[in-house]
């Protein structure tokens, strides 16, 4: 039944993809990265690898989403056409 | 950064976490030759913890908990730990970094264990020292 998870944690992941590209609040964008980066932590761990998924879940959903916000807060949050 | 959100909960939650988070980064970093995990991430994870007290308590905050003139030693004392063992064992005959010529313990897997534990701590140091040196001069302008 693990398969099942899986594809569920998958077909998220797709979804946070999409979301991320499309979003035009960068501040959501960057937020939903976040989400992005621990559903991959937690497909790392279920591929047996959880030393990247732990390197993933401190990196990707604890650092990067700071500097992005950093970032945004010096700029614009909006994204323009 | 913009200004300071002040809310009691946040502060407290964040004062009373940050050392559960310190702890659990040399947890990861203590048990890395065995457990997922080692200097890169337990590093990661206590950078981490120095910025979650710059969001909730302020920047200079974190900013007084680690000082520039402390980061910057820790940030070259990684390669430096790498050099050391290295020479080390090439001093002991054997090639660099080959753990197991050096003769400090009867058992060569005591050896391995220890020097393998020696640098990682110096990874860890270095990573913490940078990536909270990066959120520094990302977030607070000249004085990193």
């Amino acid at each position: 039944m693990i398969w099942l998870l899986n594809l569920a944690l998958l077909m998220l992941l797709v979804v946070t993809a999409i979301a991320v590209v499309v979003n035009k609040d960068l501040l959501a964008a960057a937020i939903t990265f976040s989400v992005y980066s621990f559903i991959m932590a937690m497909l790392y761990t279920q591929l047996n690898a959880p030393d990247v998924g732990l390197a993933e879940a401190a990196i990707g959903a604890g650092a990067t989403t700071v500097l992005f916000i950093i970032a945004i807060s010096k700029t614009a949050r909006r994204e323009e056409d | 950064m913009p200004e300071l959100f002040e809310d009691v909960i946040v502060r407290t939650i964040a004062r009373l976490l940050t050392p559960f988070i310190q702890l659990f980064a040399l947890y990861v970093l203590m048990h890395g030759h065995a457990t997922p995990g080692g200097g890169f991430q337990a590093g990661v994870i206590m950078a981490a913890s120095f910025i979650l007290i710059a969001i909730a308590l302020g920047l200079q905050e974190a900013k007084d908990r680690v000082k520039q003139k402390v980061r910057l030693p820790m940030e070259s004392f990684g390669p430096l730990t790498f050099v050391v063992i290295g020479i080390i064992c090439i001093a002991c005959g054997g090639y660099y970094l080959q753990y197991t010529t050096v003769p400090l313990l009867p058992s060569l897997q005591a050896v391995g264990a220890i020097l393998i534990s020696a640098v990682e701590v110096g990874i860890g140091v270095t990573v913490m020292a940078m990536v909270t040196t990066i959120f520094f001069s990302m977030a607070g302008g000249k004085h990193a």
